[in-house]
């Protein structure tokens, strides 16, 4: 899959960690972790919108798109 | 899950799975061998003593599977009640709910083809409405494939709720 998650980097901009983020936005921090090591398979909006108004940042700050040659 | 369980329905079920099973308990220590004695002292008064075994039988599994049936069933209300009905151990329950219908179709089966046979020729159920005894027999038969085969859909569904489920809980 080639959706990169720069969660952290934007966590450490706002000098925030997990369990504080995952409280502020609604989810578990086991959750929060498996988004943070790109692990998760879906997201919700409800969750990225929760995450970009926490960290006051656009969904590209968060989500990157790039092309490693895997094509299906 | 609280919202589509109601708590008094389950409990008023598992109630009934009891009287169920007291009732199962009772028919297979008085009822059936009681009943086995009557037909094959009314339908076959020249070989009585070994006609009715097959019926003494066949009435005792059968109530055996409808009492393990329930157990399932008993099960199956519990993880309703829990949650956790869309898992693995909930899909196992209705296997053997499954399986024990087919045994029970099977028993029916036997015991109508049984009676077929050996009712055929015999002077005495010539006047004993046969064929009647014989069609009553069948609907039943029908019945219970028509229930083996519901029971397969709710299989099928609860196998697809499962499935959507475990790919819901992996969304963040």
């Amino acid at each position: 899959m080639s959706i990169r998650i720069n969660l952290d980097v934007m966590m450490a901009k706002r000098r925030i960690g997990v369990g504080e983020l995952a409280e502020r936005i609604g989810i578990t921090p086991a959750n929060l972790s498996i988004l943070k090591n790109e692990r998760a398979k879906a997201v919700r909006f409800t969750t990225l919108d929760a995450i970009c108004r926490e960290l006051d940042c656009q969904p590209g700050d968060i989500l990157e798109w790039v092309d490693d040659g895997d094509r299906q | 899950m609280q919202r589509y369980m109601n708590r008094w329905v389950l409990d008023v079920l598992k109630g009934i799975v009891v009287l169920i099973w007291i009732g199962c308990l009772w028919g297979q220590a008085v009822v059936v061998p009681t009943l086995s004695q009557a037909v094959g002292d009314l339908f076959y008064p020249q070989n009585q003593a070994a006609m009715r075994w097959p019926y003494l039988i066949a009435g005792e599994l059968f109530l055996l599977c409808v009492e393990i049936a329930f157990g399932a069933v008993w099960r199956l209300l519990t993880l309703s009640g829990s949650g956790r009905v869309f898992t693995a151990k909930a899909l196992t329950c209705v296997n053997w709910v499954i399986g024990c219908a087919a045994a029970a179709t099977a028993l029916t089966l036997l015991v109508l083809v049984v009676f077929l046979i050996s009712g055929w020729n015999d002077p005495v159920i010539e006047t004993m409405d046969y064929y009647a005894v014989a069609f009553m027999l069948g609907v039943v038969l029908i019945a219970e494939i028509g229930f083996d085969l519901l029971m397969t859909v709710m299989r099928g569904l609860l196998r697809a709720a499962t499935d959507q489920s475990d790919e819901l809980e992996q969304v963040i």
